[in-house]
């Protein structure tokens, strides 16, 4: 007997010994493969080789059956065939009651009963559960379903998709449908197909979908539970939670051309470096063009490479701090700013305050689900789907953080005037800044409030260019352009309003009001700007 | 101890609870354990798997090179079941 068999039979063993219903073993999932056969899976921790007498009942008269497993390829999955002609049967209910001779066979070693598992109810009625996006990087929404009578592929191309919109009104849906083909009965993917929703997808984060013509191997027409809603995973919430974020807006006011200005954040985790650390190659842009009159616009580009990675702390309100220390080039639109400094970024986490209408929908489903949290008393759900679990429609969310800015310009440089002939020449310094920062958001349904704010604080002065327009001595009018110094708190902050354009809430509608100056010249900006984002 | 345990082991400090079944979820568990201030895509993704590579550097040694993508939702890591395989197909 090799050492693979010898402990879960030990633990079987005693199990047994200590006379409590522990073995052969609990029985969590079924899968029916074939009209003939069916896999029935164990909790893992226990299974190792078992061979055991069952009755299935609920057919024509009672079958003996022999379920013997697991097969070293499906570990944890066991199988058992009707036997001489008989089959299973559609929209029926069946049960198995395990070990009905008292004994079972665990790795070749025969064992004792009793055994004191309830029978397994096997259903043969269609039904199919549809999991949420797996994948919503893509554009496309894709969900996994999941059934549990393998699904018949040849009637996929007969397969239609509709949104049900009230009991009366129906949309159809462009969508894709790869049924996976179970190679060599494997249990873990029967049942399960692919579908991909093209296009726009639903028009509601929390609707009901219906799928007709779908067939699965007993012959029966594979649904949806009606009553089942699907809930979509939302996007980030905020800026700063999310790792790809672009926004396009755009400015306009009287005798002014209109104006545009991205504000663009990049934040990929490229390798693991080490200790808990990744290495991280973060780009951040927050630049316009053809500011209004009155209205300065952003002028910040930053790229970087640096290591980030996140400390778990245990100190009760006080979670974690995330670090990401990196060497970052800073410049301007215009290239005029060139400063290499080092940036050292440290997020604080502290309890209750990731509480998005995601996170606390999550938490509410994982609660009822194991009977706790405020639903404590009541009864446990280990059948429950987050698409069935209790719903919230408002959530917050507040990120802080403590960093600092240390460097210098790469080189004294020349800056041109916006128009006309003056230049004033900017001399090196030294740059050393203090950037607390607080980034918080408001959901409620689909609108998103925003707020954050950065009380930079310059410790050494900062040379920075102005510009006014001069009358000469001629009466003409003329750009002049000279050196200020920058120095002590140079606050800047944002408050946004935005309205989710699609159900997971990727695109928005957004209304932006910028107030304050930012690095590497510290123009001031008092501006609104409306325009679309994109998050992921 | 087998590759199961210890990855168990991993989880149950990672969480500050206790591992149910090895059909839980991961996200499930740290949402079940009151991580309510630390997100698990990624910091507590990141966090265990820098638990795990330290364990592993331990005999019987693996060599984890996994990432926060590896798991739900961007991956295809979801349980402990899930995890323990990848640990354990992973270069000794």
């Amino acid at each position: 007997m090799t050492i693979r068999w010898l402990v879960p039979a030990i633990l079987v063993s005693v199990s047994i010994l200590a006379a409590q219903p522990g073995a052969p073993c609990k029985i969590i999932d079924y899968r029916i493969l074939s009209p003939t056969r069916v896999a029935i899976k164990c909790d893992s921790v226990q299974i190792d080789n078992f061979d055991f007498q069952a009755t299935l009942s609920g057919g024509a008269q009672p079958l003996a059956v022999r379920v013997h497993g697991p097969r070293e390829k499906f570990d944890s999955w066991m199988l058992f065939d009707l036997p001489g002609p008989q089959q299973l049967e559609g929209n029926k209910s069946y049960t198995l009651q395990l070990a009905t001779t008292g004994t079972a066979v665990v790795a070749g070693q025969p064992l004792s009963g009793p055994f004191a598992h309830p029978p397994l109810t096997i259903s043969t009625k269609p039904d199919t559960a549809l999991a949420v996006p797996f994948d919503h990087r893509r554009y496309e929404m894709v969900y996994e379903m999941h059934s549990k009578i393998a699904l018949d592929p040849a009637t996929a191309a007969k397969a239609q998709l509709y949104e049900v919109v009230s009991p009366a009104l129906r949309h159809g849906l462009k969508f894709e449908i790869a049924v996976r083909p179970h190679q060599g009965d494997d249990p873990e993917q029967a049942g399960l197909a692919e579908l991909t929703i093209l296009g726009g997808g639903p028009a509601s984060l929390d609707t009901r979908l219906a799928l007709t013509g779908l067939r699965n191997i007993l012959g029966g027409e594979v649904t949806f539970d009606a009553r089942k809603t699907l809930k979509l995973d939302g996007a980030p919430p905020s800026k700063a939670a999310a790792n790809a974020y672009l926004k396009l807006t755009n400015q306009a006011g009287p005798g002014s051309k209109p104006g545009w200005a991205v504000d663009l954040k990049f934040q990929p985790d490229v390798a693991a470096a080490g200790h808990g650390f990744f290495l991280t190659i973060p780009v951040t842009a927050d630049i316009g063009q053809n500011k209004v009159q009155g209205a300065q616009v952003a002028d910040k580009i930053t790229a970087g490479m640096g290591v980030t990675g996140f400390v778990p702390i245990d100190a009760g309100q006080f979670q974690g701090v995330r670090f990401t220390p990196q060497g970052s080039f800073e410049t301007n639109r215009e290239g005029t700013k060139q400063n290499l400094i080092f940036d050292g970024d440290a997020q604080l986490f502290f309890a209750g305050l990731l509480a998005s209408v995601k996170d606390r929908n999550f938490r509410s489903y994982v609660d009822q689900k194991n009977g706790r949290g405020k639903f404590k008393g009541a009864k446990a759900n280990p059948e429950l789907t987050s698409q069935d679990a209790e719903q919230v429609k408002v959530g917050f969310q507040a990120h802080f953080f403590l960093g600092t800015e240390d460097g210098r310009p790469l080189t004294q440089h020349t800056v041109n005037a916006s128009s006309g002939n003056e230049s004033v020449v900017v001399p090196t310094y030294t740059i050393a800044r203090l950037r607390p920062k607080v980034d918080a958001s408001l959901e409620f349904w689909r609108l998103t409030l925003t707020f954050n704010a950065t009380p930079r604080f310059l410790i050494t002065p900062e040379n920075v260019t102005r510009q006014v327009n001069e009358l000469d001595s001629t009466g003409k009018l003329f750009v002049h352009i000279y050196m200020v110094g920058a120095s002590g708190w140079r606050p800047y902050g944002e408050t946004s309003l935005s309205v989710k354009l699609d159900a997971a809430g990727h695109y928005a509608l957004c209304s932006t009001y910028k107030l304050g100056s930012q690095p590497p010249n510290f123009d001031k900006i008092n501006t609104v700007q409306t325009g679309i984002t994109i998050s992921f | 101890m087998s590759i199961q345990s210890r990855v168990v082991q991993v989880i149950n400090a990672w969480c500050r609870g206790v591992t149910m079944n090895l059909t839980e979820p991961l996200e499930e568990i740290w949402a079940r354990t009151d991580h309510t201030g630390v997100p698990f895509q990624k910091e507590a993704v990141e966090s265990l798997v820098a638990a795990l590579h330290d364990e592993f550097q331990k005999p019987e040694t693996r060599t984890i090179i996994l990432v926060a993508d590896d798991f739900k939702p961007n991956g295809n890591l979801n349980t402990v079941d899930d995890l323990v395989q990848a640990v354990n197909e992973s270069r000794a």
